[in-house]
């Protein structure tokens, strides 16, 4: 047989025969690689600058990781990446865009995260502190205590530090930590620094069960529960454990905000728009090449993609120094990524738990698990590629959001846990054992649950990690945060000490994504933080303020 | 709460046709606001990933928009619209596998290889057909029936005064065989005119059922034809499927302004003293303003059924209308759709075979030479009303975008877009499930009678499969009344100034200041920015309009004041 597949080339010639279409050179001041969240907030920031920009993103919606299909077609949609957004009430875009004005809604119940154990007894963590105290004061009245200080502490850390932090450029670790250590607070985190995730949690509270629901929510996103040097993420992830919020239609939404900014500001979105080159010109970014031959101009380029693609795949050796070849080259993947199962049932979920009524209001419900060895288990299982035991968290996408389904009364809901990409060893295990799992996971999950069984189930989905990486490739190993929290990958290291201010040794070329200070979720963190670079090196229109979290976190805690 | 947000026009429905006008709107200047049902936008032009890395179109695929002044006139391209031609766009098989026919704009060679299977003569005939393409002749042809307003009430019915009459007379080829009785022609009876092979007839009649009117409905043959010449004029498809084509849409609207809320149906088209004041969205909505005022008008996309039977309050309508629109016919577009990923193409048998190996199409037709058969799949879906049930009523369809747009699935795969036409689930005589209960029997036959023609659709060639029944599709995309893909029958009766009915054929209702921008009116089907180019002909002179100089009318255009005034 001959060749069955052709190549598509942007050659002009549909535009001379029939009509004007995209034509094949254009030229612009700033061309963002990749519409995730990221992307989108740089470009959004930058088109209303007065900057021209053109958004280049390779699938046919923008969006990256803020992405709604309706993968239990036809009819349902779900979620497919992030759901739970964590950054609500600090993101800068969300007031400098006026995003509650502009049919954007969150969700974010009280009933917040809940564990559920074989015994029918369960935990639920709240927004709310007393309505927490209530339930763990169910195990450990000395535990229930401990944590009302503990969570006001942690929340502090994020209000002064953290937060602020994610939308700041980073200091180098040294100077960093001699700030730190001129505030109490500051020293409360560089001590927890030094200590792992695990111990955080075992030292803070006696009761297996409490330490079992916190030790899983600081490190289901990817954080290692034997790693030291990076605990500052844990009040970080515990903090925002509590502050979840749901984007009401799909998070796909919040991209579409975004887009829509870019262009009403005369930006351009370019979807199917693979980058396969950056051009560089004398140490100097002078623009894009596209998969079809498409050649796009630029003043600047700004790459939410990680930096072994960044800088050696697209622009390649001659133009970098060997020292940042290397350092991407050897840039680490996630340690692990996430598996999401997605069942669509003519009612919503009930869990049978004898003591949490509000369990089945709660956005996120944990189970698998009994103590916190358990929960070590299987992290470090997972961290060796396997998937021993079966635990995770599960969501009722359709309990806060009915908009997802277009038959009226139907739930879609999701299991999700933390999984390898190589199952043993290998990542092909995934597609031949993706029955025996979908099974597993439904047994594990339905004996919690009241009133349904698994032939209630209309449709049913699975998503591996290795599916993560095919529907978004840059999620190298389905990496959620586009490369490894380590410590000499994260802060002012990641992706690399030249680059983690946004800006990059070669000129005009600047990095923007998960895998830049601060790193992965949906924060808007590199992109803010790459918007304000590019603004002042061109001499834009910087036409938003600082938040005034930022300006005391900058002027009280990182002054000389 | 602030106060009610108001706006020049309110657009209900983002599917193309209200996309369209919102561009168009806008770009005029005025402050228009798009709500939408679903969560995004793009109505019939969907393009969706159920498994990774494989996209696939829910309904539309192909593109028969090449003679839109609106692609050019909105600018599309400067929105990133691409277009990936593809270089066979189509070959069809014949019952023993023995010839093919093909239809190509770019690959002249194939189109001679296969007609010459047929004789010299045929060969010749059908290269003939394509050097029409190329004319401005035909372009105008093309534009004279779908990028034209129907003529207003009290025009002429002199046959020569018609537009594409006037344009159809100018058509090299044609006007040698044209005469007036074309005009109550079927498209079949045209085909018994212009063909001399039951291939040719057989590939004109389906592809331009699939396109637009039945092939044998009376009075619809023109219209038909001119449908089978928008698919070879186009010959391409959106690079990354038809959902692109919704995005540049949009874009150009949002470019210019426009607002456009999602996830925020409509619920009521507010009316005060006999006019459109704007509309009251779901509770549903995240818009924090459940009512939105227009101070020009109110547009709906939606279907003509939905806009006067659940969202006008029916004490604003005259009984005799209500029952008039209530009767509008919904047959003869609901397609059962059955997408499959395969690792191999449809490996035909014999000599279509090498034929389809040497030239890969984006679409194939089988059996194309037994007009039986097609005459079968329709009865049964029109005059018996239920699915087909046996081979003799199968003549599959299937698109194959894959081949030339490497964006829709990765190397080593094919996604396989097939369907045949099914009554609409209210007509259907075993109820609405109908098709949906008897989903795998459906697809069984559609299977077997794959492998009577290939050698390779076995199981171990297909990875997955899904159904989109009209059923789904009607609650997919409330815009599909019986999900039908053209909204209404195309047919003498619900055509032209009779779409969807004789008063509300200009796109004004008995409601003031309510316009309809949906395929239920004239032209019908299809996202070919028509509806909205047409419509802006009418609201150029109602809103006194001026939009700049990229603007031009249809030059067939008939104003009202031009028939008041008998000044044609
Ligand atoms: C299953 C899953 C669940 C998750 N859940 C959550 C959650 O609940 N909450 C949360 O906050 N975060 C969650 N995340 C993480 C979050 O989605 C990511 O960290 C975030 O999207 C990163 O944003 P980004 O803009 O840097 O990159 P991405 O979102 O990855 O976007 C990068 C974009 O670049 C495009 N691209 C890739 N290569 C090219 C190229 N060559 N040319 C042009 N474009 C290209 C990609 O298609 C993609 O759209 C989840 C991730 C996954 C996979
Ligand atoms: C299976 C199938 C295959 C097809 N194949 C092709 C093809 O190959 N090529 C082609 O050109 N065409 C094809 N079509 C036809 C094409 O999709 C339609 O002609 C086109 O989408 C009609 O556009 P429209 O804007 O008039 O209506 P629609 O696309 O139906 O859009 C109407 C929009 O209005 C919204 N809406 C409805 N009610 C409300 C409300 N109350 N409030 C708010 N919003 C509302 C709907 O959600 C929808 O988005 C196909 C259709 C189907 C079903």
């Amino acid at each position: 047989m001959t060749t069955t597949r052709f190549p598509y080339r942007n050659d002009g010639e549909y535009s001379k025969r029939i009509h004007p279409v995209m034509p094949n050179q254009l030229e612009c001041d700033v061309a963002v690689i990749g519409g995730g969240p990221n992307g989108l907030m740089t470009s959004a920031y930058l088109a209303k600058a007065g900057l021209n920009v053109i958004l280049l993103e390779r699938r046919g919606e923008i969006g990256g990781g803020l992405a709604t299909e309706e993968i239990l077609y036809p009819n349902h949609y779900a979620n497919t990446h992030a759901i739970y957004h964590m950054m609500v009430e600090y993101m800068p875009a969300f007031k400098d865009f006026n995003l509650g004005q502009r049919g954007l809604l969150w969700v974010g119940p009280n009933a917040q995260t809940g564990m559920i154990f074989s015994d029918r007894s369960s935990i639920l963590l709240h927004r709310m502190e007393e309505d927490t105290y209530d339930s763990i004061i169910k195990y450990s009245q000395e535990d229930a205590d401990k944590f009302i200080g503990w969570i006001r502490k942690l929340h502090k850390m994020m209000d002064e530090l953290l937060a602020p932090g994610t939308y700041a450029p980073p200091l180098p670790a040294v100077e960093l930590a001699v700030k730190m250590h001129r505030t109490q607070i500051g020293q409360e985190l560089m001590e927890m620094m030094e200590q792992t995730p695990y111990d955080i949690i075992c030292q803070t509270f006696k009761h297996p069960k409490v330490r079992a629901v916190f030790l899983y929510m600081t490190c289901m996103w990817g954080l290692d529960p034997s790693e030291t040097g990076l605990a500052f993420l844990v009040p970080l992830m515990i903090s925002r454990g509590m502050q979840k919020y749901q984007c009401y239609g799909g998070s796909h939404k919040l991209a579409g905000i975004f887009g829509k900014e870019i262009v009403a500001n005369g930006g351009t979105i370019i979807e199917n728009g693979e980058v396969v080159k950056i051009l560089v010109e004398n140490g100097k970014t002078t623009g894009v090449e596209l998969f079809d031959g498409t050649i796009i101009k630029a003043k600047a380029v700004a790459s939410s993609l990680d930096p072994n693609t960044t800088f050696n795949k697209l622009v390649g050796e001659p133009n970098i120094s060997p020292g940042l070849a290397e350092r991407s080259k050897t840039w680490k993947a996630d340690k692990w990524s996430l598996y999401s199962l997605h069942i669509l049932t003519p009612k919503p979920l009930e869990y049978d738990v004898q003591d949490e009524l509000r369990i089945n209001e709660s956005l996120m419900n944990i189970m698998g698990f009994e103590n916190e060895d358990d929960v070590m288990k299987f992290f470090l299982d997972v961290r060796a590629g396997k998937l021993n035991n079966i635990g995770g968290h599960a969501t009722c996408e359709t309990l806060y959001d009915p908009t997802l389904v277009d038959i009226k009364g139907r739930h879609v809901s999701k299991f999700q846990f933390p999984a390898p990409y190589a199952l043993d060893g290998d990542p092909k295990n995934w597609e031949s054992r993706k029955k025996d799992i979908e099974n597993k996971v439904l047994d594990m999950w339905f004996s919690h649950l009241r009133g349904m069984s698994k032939d209630d189930i209309i449709k049913l989905t699975s998503e591996s990690p290795v599916d993560v990486e095919t529907r978004i490739p840059s999620m190298i190993r389905g990496g959620i945060k586009h490369g490894d929290y380590n410590a000499l990958q994260m802060g002012y290291y990641r992706p690399d000490e030249t680059c983690s201010s946004t800006r990059t040794p070669i000129q005009g070329l600047y990095v923007c994504g998960a895998s830049t200070y601060p790193g992965g979720m949906v924060t808007g963190g590199p992109g803010y933080i790459a918007s304000n670079a590019i603004v002042e090196d061109m001499g834009a229109n910087k036409w938003w303020q600082e938040p005034a979290f930022i300006t005391r976190y900058v002027t009280d805690y990182l002054k000389d | 709460m602030s106060k009610n947000p108001r706006y020049d026009v309110i657009i209900v429905g983002g599917g193309p046709n209200g996309l369209g006008i919102a561009a168009y709107l806008s770009k005029c200047g005025l402050k228009v606001c798009l709500c939408e049902a679903r969560l995004e936008v793009g109505g019939g032009c969907e393009t969706i990933e159920p498994i990774p890395g494989f996209r696939i179109e829910p309904h539309a695929s192909y593109n028969y928009a090449g003679a839109s002044p609106a692609w050019e006139q909105l600018d599309l391209g400067r929105f990133g619209l691409r277009m990936v031609p593809a270089n066979v766009w189509g070959t069809a098989a014949t019952q023993d596998c023995k010839r093919v026919t093909c239809s190509s704009r770019w690959n002249p060679e194939a189109v001679r290889e296969a007609g010459r299977m047929w004789g010299e003569e045929v060969a010749q005939q059908t290269e003939a057909i394509y050097s029409v393409l190329e004319t401005q002749e035909c372009k105008d042809f093309l534009r004279s029936i779908f990028w034209t307003p129907p003529p207003p009430d009290g025009y002429s019915t002199d046959p020569d005064d018609l537009p594409w009459v006037k344009a159809i007379k100018n058509l090299p080829l044609i006007n040698l065989v044209y005469d007036h009785s074309w005009l109550d022609m079927s498209v079949l009876d045209i085909t018994n005119i212009i063909c001399s092979e039951e291939a040719q007839k057989v590939g004109l009649s389906i592809a331009a059922w699939d396109s637009g009117p039945e092939f044998t409905s009376k009075g619809m043959g023109i219209v038909g034809l001119a449908d089978t010449f928008l698919i070879m004029y186009a010959s391409a498809s959106p690079l990354g499927g038809f959902h692109s084509y919704a995005h540049a849409t949009m874009r150009c609207a949002l470019a210019h302004g426009c607002t456009i809320l999602t996830n925020s149906p409509v619920e009521e088209i507010i009316v005060e003293n006999g006019e459109a004041k704007g509309v009251r969205l779901a509770d549903t909505s995240p818009s924090a303003d459940k009512v939105i005022y227009a101070d020009k008008a109110v547009i709906s996309n939606a279907h003509v059924q939905k806009t006067f039977l659940e969202m006008v309050p029916s004490r604003h309508l005259d009984k005799g209308f209500y029952q008039r629109v209530k009767d509008i016919n919904l047959n003869g577009g609901s397609l059962f759709k059955l997408d499959m990923i395969v690792k191999e193409l449809p490996r035909f048998k014999d000599k279509a075979g090498e034929f389809m190996d040497k030239y890969p199409a984006c679409s194939n037709v089988f059996p194309v030479d037994n007009m039986e058969v097609l005459l079968n799949q329709r009865n049964a879906a029109n005059v018996e009303r239920r699915h087909a049930k046996s081979k003799d009523e199968m003549i599959l369809r299937c698109v194959r975008q894959s081949v030339y747009d490497p964006t829709r699935c990765p190397p080593g795969y094919h996604i396989l877009y097939n369907y045949i036409v099914v009554p609409p689930p209210e007509y259907h005589r075993d109820g609405p499930e109908a098709c949906n209960k008897a989903s795998e029997e459906i697809v069984d036959l559609m299977l077997s009678h794959f492998r009577d023609y290939c050698t390779n659709m076995g199981d171990d060639n297909i990875v997955a499969k899904y159904v989109c029944t009209p059923y789904d599709s009607s609650f997919r995309n409330v815009g599909f009344v019986g999900g039908n893909w053209q909204g209404i029958r195309a047919c003498e009766d619900q055509w032209g100034v009779n779409r969807p009915l004789p008063e509300l054929a200009r796109y004004r209702t008995p409601i003031d200041k309510l316009y309809l921008c949906n395929q239920t009116s004239h032209p019908g089907g299809l996202a070919l920015m028509a509806v909205p180019y047409c419509l802006m002909h009418i609201l150029i002179e109602d809103l006194d309009l001026k939009p700049g100089s990229w603007w031009y009318p249809s030059p067939y255009y008939i104003s009202d004041r031009e028939v008041k005034t008998g000044e044609i």
